[in-house]
């Protein structure tokens, strides 16, 4: 009997481990849709109606040609609120525009009835019930920002809210690294 | 009827293999002879089985059967007869039937063909089949029964995935299928060698074909899928490291892997437990593979629609089979001892090494595949892993890899001079060293990595094809008879020409369309043109045109260099009736040096178009030597020689000009 | 059946393979398969070397390798076991896998599987339908169509069960609805006996019988008619074929009467309104009792199929043109006649229907423009009075 050669069978166990826990937290979180990063990638073509109350909804031709942050947001969410003043301040900064997606509302209304509620940050915004969208830019949770250069590349993602923070040290620097450009 | 004779077939099959599963082995291990005989007939009345299983789903898809779930669910009567025939395969119940299938036609393939195998090791090998479909068919039918039935059937079925419904992916899955499946039968003689405690060149043999076949399925279902993403997804790319993708580029490394150990084991009789670990990690990956697809483990932009409740199945299994397969070669392999030594510097070395530096690879790339696990179950935050971390480890691993493999041809079994192969590849290597430095300094933009590329690809081109020229000792002996030799080379040889030669030339494509891919993203009106890469793309026209089942907006293109011929392309972007998701189909335009490829996407409010333009250079390249890859296995398999390689002594590597004798792809 | 034959097949296929394995004597092979690899590179060996890809030297060195091998390799001589070697121990697993193997798979099929369920192709399925809808279509044709099919099931099951008077009426009106009249009225004649004071079930009866003795009217069908409208004077279908037997033995102002009435209790848009409305303007004119203006004729518009299918009657003309350039070219005395009639008319029909608020207006509005005071003002107070109310 010679260790060595258990080693493979050892190195299958760790990994089997491994997947057992992993399948464990799939099923916790079923049904999650989560690509691979689609950072430096460009942005795969959407078209969003609008929410209910707003003219216009959200297209990939709306991100092209400046960078633009694009904001995930739900009214289920509870970071969102969190998030929220912290894109009103980026909104009345203005230098770069916000576009939100409103993702997996219950209740067509109460996107619309969360904004009235709290103000309105954004520039445009897409109703996207199905993840359309959400899977266009491989959005795992809400909320979650994405910074779009002008050629409608993803730049940089930011899951969780953005907080001050990481407005000041990531995405602010990013953002100006790429208006400059 | 027919479904429900396809349903009680499938379920016969599963009561078969487990008679296929049980007796033989046990027959081979009691050497009872009637016992052991029973492995051929039941292989192959599986093989009927579930072939009339599967064809029952087929005739169902095609007829639009509603009652199916697995129709209503991927089927729709508007959908082309081509993608009714895909429809099958194109989703997990499907799918998964058609893994058995394919696992059916190895084993009656093993039955037919494995007429000179011994006895015991053919019952054996064929009931490590019959167990494998056996757990596979009880998965099927209880987790992802193809054939449950809906009472009422609906009307009308609600559409395959419009992303799938390509020519190019329709054939996708059957061969990578082909590929993965074909690692089973590698895998059985692998467990089976375990259990009888001896592997020997004649055990190599009979593996190798099937390794060959495996390989070469995998090669092509990878590459089709690769083609696929390249032109259906729009984004101008082949590769994305994605999780799926890395999930049958795994096995195929481990599969290359086992291919060239294979031939070491059949010529010197060595490297015996190596080729086993490798027959059972191949097949390990595959199933791995077909776990992180389908559990939603790691998910991916182009999984199945994945579910954790099968990934419980589905990882049963792989404990199941592939621990097995381990804990039993813990235990035995210490009895497989080669009969031969080599020194480093040797035929055998550089395999070796190589086979080595594949298993690195292959084990990096699950390291990244799977990290974002790791850290997830760690509860270390989510991250993901992308492609500077595999380009980062995999480069580095790949580039002395293709180094060794223009070397190691040139150097003979169990020891070899170094010098003396080094010698005869001074041209080659010269010539690679200035393709280096002249792409550097001629193409702008050229940087240091992406020269070197292609100065490697250079080199194992120039050194595969020194390596036929000085086997028919070209230039050493009159021309004519030099044509004879040639002509006289076992196939076998010309397989591994092709196939190293089709991987250098791929290798020149991959980093080419890597480094120097040019992408222009703009408004266009109808009439505007645009200049990308010296072409002229002129937008003539813009047309709404009806599909089959979709519509679609077509852009004209009129693209022309220097005022030459005009050729016309016309991208499109559709929207699928039934399903309303729209797809991308890339208009390209293959050129010698790269494709010219156009995207067409959304009308703005101005009437205007946005495009997206792309030159990728030497993308064709890529798909020739993939295909060159793929004939070489095919060459190589038409040789039905039993071989030996034959050591060269010390004094005859200084006195022979003749070269080593056998080739060692072959 | 073909799946029972089927299934069949496949298990005695699978059996009798594994049956004549089994039982097949197999003689113990003594070929020695890897000395037959090694033979064979041996001549390869040979081969090569006549091609002058091998050179003797190599040629050397290969024999010594292979000899080497051909004497380490461990030769298998494992005895069959005697355990394993007892002819009923064969016998017993033979047996248990005849067993075993058709239960299993019976098993695991009636389990998963849905033996009863037909293949359901869509190109099928969509003949199906349309065969269904033609002959809905073309109800008369003789063929045994589906809903035929459907009657036939009903009458024998209402042999077994001729108790329940829901299914007689059901099987009355599938077969009203084949038009196939004889058994129509036998199933309503033996629903009626059983309830002959079930809604709508006289007038069904009526009508198949009538249908059914080629439009003629038996003693046996006025009795029913007469019993039904005894029980419920306002019976819609009574009182139509009730018209129909007094006009058909010529009592014009009988069936313009009973008429009449059906057309004051019936909605304006009920389905034998076009009907009724037809019979009624014969009658008239057969008579000479002049109509009310066409308003009051139903509206073509809303005109749907017919109730009682009397083929001859089928078409309705609306009022004439002539009717109304008549009207027309009446002289004003005539006219205010005609008016008048028009009014008292309506005052007849408040009468019976005394809660219409807005018909009492209108009468208020016709005797003001016809100057009839003291008329007005009984109708002024009838109006406050359901105004209060």
């Amino acid at each position: 009997m010679k260790p060595v050669y258990f080693l493979p069978a050892i190195g299958f166990v760790i990994v089997v481990i491994y997947l057992v826990k992993g399948l464990e937290l799939a099923q916790e979180r079923a049904p999650s849709f989560i690509p691979s990063v689609l950072i430096n990638t460009p942005v795969t073509n959407f078209n969003l109606d609008a929410i209910s109350g707003q003219q216009r909804g959200l297209s990939y031709s709306d991100l092209i040609g400046k960078v633009s942050i694009v904001n995930v947001f739900a009214s289920w969410c509870e970071a969102c609120k969190f998030e929220h003043k912290m894109l009103m301040r980026i909104k009345t900064n203005g230098r770069i525009p916000i576009y939100g997606i409103n993702w997996k509302e219950k209740d067509r209304s109460s996107g619309p009835a969360w904004l009235r509620r709290y103000g309105n940050p954004y520039r445009l915004i897409g109703d996207d019930p199905n993840s359309v969208g959400a899977i266009a830019f491989g959005v795992t949770k809400a909320p979650e920002s994405f910074v779009i250069d002008r050629k409608g590349f993803i730049r940089l993602k930011r899951t969780g809210p953005i907080t001050p923070e990481y407005w000041e040290n990531k995405m602010l620097p990013t953002i100006e690294r790429l208006i400059n450009q | 009827m027919l479904v429900e004779i396809g349903h009680f077939a499938l379920v016969l099959a599963l009561s078969m293999s487990f008679v296929q599963g049980t007796l033989p082995i046990i027959g081979a291990h009691y050497n009872k002879q009637s016992w052991m005989a029973l492995a051929r007939p039941t292989a192959l009345l599986q093989l009927m089985l579930i072939l009339i299983s599967f064809v029952a789903l087929t005739i169902a898809f095609l007829g639009s059967d509603f009652s199916l779930k697995i129709v209503v669910n991927n089927s729709h009567t508007l959908k082309p007869l081509l993608y009714k025939i895909s429809g099958v395969w194109g989703n997990h119940e499907g799918s998964m039937l058609l893994w058995v299938l394919i696992l059916a036609i190895y084993g009656g393939a093993i039955a037919t063909w494995g007429k000179n195998l011994r006895p015991a090791l053919r019952a054996r090998v064929l009931s490590i089949q019959g167990l494998l479909g056996f757990g596979f068919m009880l998965f099927i039918l209880f987790t992802s029964n193809p054939f449950d039935r809906i009472s009422p059937a609906p009307i009308n079925g609600q559409d395959l995935n419009p992303l799938l419904q390509d020519p190019g992916l329709a054939f996708h899955p059957p061969l990578l299928y082909l590929g993965y499946v074909g690692l089973s039968t590698t895998f059985s003689f692998a467990v089976a060698a375990l259990i009888e405690g001896k592997v020997d060149p004649v055990w190599a043999r009979w593996v190798r074909p099937w390794a060959l076949v495996a390989w070469g399925f995998l090669t092509s279902g990878i590459v089709l899928g690769s083609w696929w993403a390249y032109y259906e997804l729009g984004w101008g790319g082949w590769w994305f490291w994605d999780p799926v993708e890395n999930a049958s580029f795994m096995p195929w490394l481990a599969a290359t892997a086992l291919l060239h150990s294979a031939i070491v084991l059949e010529k010197r009789d060595t490297l015996k437990s190596w080729t086993v670990f490798l027959a059972i990690i191949a097949f390990a990956l595959s199933i791995l593979g077909t776990f992180i697809v389908r559990s939603g483990v790691i998910t991916s932009v182009h999984a199945f629609a994945s579910d954790p409740g099968r990934g419980v199945f589905i990882l049963a299994l792989l404990v199941i089979t592939i621990g097995t397969a381990f804990v039993l070669f813990g235990w035995r392999a210490p009895l497989l001892k080669g009969s031969n030594l080599f020194q480093p510097i040797s035929r055998e070395g550089g395999l070796l090494i190589n086979n080595f530096l594949l298993t690195v690879a292959s084990a990096s790339i699950l390291l990244g595949t799977l990290y974002p696990l790791f850290i997830d179950v760690l509860e270390l935050g989510k991250i993901s892993v992308g492609a500077p971390y595999f380009n980062a480890v995999f480069v580095p691993l790949m580039t002395p890899m293709i180094l060794i493999m223009g070397l190691a041809p040139f150097m003979t079994w169990k020891r070899a001079d170094i010098l003396v192969g080094m010698s005869k590849l001074k041209i080659a290597g010269i010539l690679s060293i200035l393709v280096f430095i002249g792409v550097w300094f001629i193409k702008d933009k050229a940087t240091v990595l992406a020269s070197f590329g292609i100065g490697v690809s250079a080199w194992l081109f120039l050194a595969t094809l020194s390596e036929l020229k000085n086997r028919i000792n070209l230039f050493g002996i009159p021309f004519k008879e030099s044509i004879n030799k040639l002509l006289r080379q076992p196939r076998g040889s010309w397989g591994m020409t092709l196939a190293h030669s089709g991987l250098a030339i791929a290798v020149a494509g991959m980093t080419a369309s890597s480094a120097w891919k040019v992408e222009s993203i703009q408004n266009m009106n109808t009439g505007n043109s645009i200049n990308v890469a010296g072409y002229e793309f002129k937008l003539e026209d813009v047309r709404q045109v009806r599909g089959p089942n979709y519509l679609a907006t077509r852009g004209i293109f009129a693209v022309s260099k220097h005022n030459s011929n005009k050729i016309i392309m016309k991208p499109e972007k559709r929207i699928y009736a039934v399903s309303q998701q729209p797809t991308t189909e890339a208009a390209i335009e293959p050129t010698l040096l790269g494709d010219l490829y156009i995207v067409i996407g959304d009308k703005n409010k101005d009437g205007s178009y946005i495009t997206r333009i792309y030159f990728n250079p030497l993308v064709p390249w890529m798909w020739f030597g993939a295909i060159l890859m793929v004939l070489g296995s095919i060459v190589s398999l038409t040789d039905r020689r039993y071989r030996i390689g034959a050591p060269s002594s010390r004094k005859m590597l200084r006195q022979s000009t003749s070269d080593p004798v056998e080739s060692i792809n072959t | 059946m073909v799946l029972w034959v089927s299934v069949g097949v496949l298990i005695s296929i699978a059996l009798l393979t594994v049956i004549i394995t089994l039982l097949k004597n197999i003689s113990e092979e003594n070929l020695d398969y890897e000395e037959v690899v090694y033979l064979d590179q041996l001549g390869e060996i040979e081969k090569d070397l006549m091609k002058g890809n091998l050179n003797l030297s190599e040629k050397e060195e290969i024999y010594s390798e292979l000899e080497k091998r051909a004497k380490s390799r461990k030769t298998d001589n494992s005895k069959q076991s005697q355990k394993f070697n007892n002819p009923i121990f064969d016998q017993s697993v033979l047996i248990a896998l005849i067993i075993l193997l058709p239960a299993s798979a019976l098993a695991i099929y009636g389990f998963l599987g849905s033996p009863t369920m037909a293949d359901q192709p869509y190109e099928e399925r969509a003949l199906a339908k349309e065969k269904r809808v033609n002959q809905s279509r073309q109800i008369n044709t003789n063929g045994m169509n589906s809903l035929d099919q459907l009657a036939e099931n009903l009458a024998r099951k209402m042999m077994e069960n001729p108790e329940k008077l829901e299914g007689w009426i059901l099987l009355g009106r599938t077969y009203t609805t084949l038009n196939r009249w004889s058994d129509a009225s036998a199933s309503f004649k033996k629903a009626y006996k059983l309830s002959p004071t079930h809604p709508d079930l006289a007038g069904s009866l009526a009508e198949a019988l009538y249908m059914a003795d080629n439009s003629t009217f038996s003693s046996y069908t006025l009795g029913v008619l007469s019993k039904a409208l005894k029980d419920n004077p306002v019976d819609p279908k009574p009182l139509f074929y009730w018209g129909l037997a007094k006009s058909k033995r010529g009592k014009h102002q009988e069936a313009f009467d009973t008429w009449s009435k059906l057309k004051l209790i019936s909605p304006k848009n009920a389905i034998w309104m076009p009907t009724l409305n037809q019979k009624i303007m014969e009658t008239a004119k057969i008579l000479g009792i002049e109509l009310e203006s066409r308003n009051s004729l139903q509206d073509k518009k809303t005109t749907k199929k017919l109730g009682p299918q009397d083929n001859a009657e089928r078409t309705i003309p609306g009022p004439s043109r002539e009717d109304i350039e008549a009207a027309n070219q009446m002289s004003s005395e005539e006219r205010m006649d005609f008016i008048r009639s028009m009014v008292e008319r309506l005052a007849g029909r408040l009468e019976e229907n005394p809660n219409d608020l807005n018909g009492w207006r209108r009468l208020l509005r016709a005797y003001r423009v016809l100057g009839e005071k003291e008329k007005a003002q009984m109708v002024l107070k009838r109006i406050k009075k359901l105004e209060n109310k």
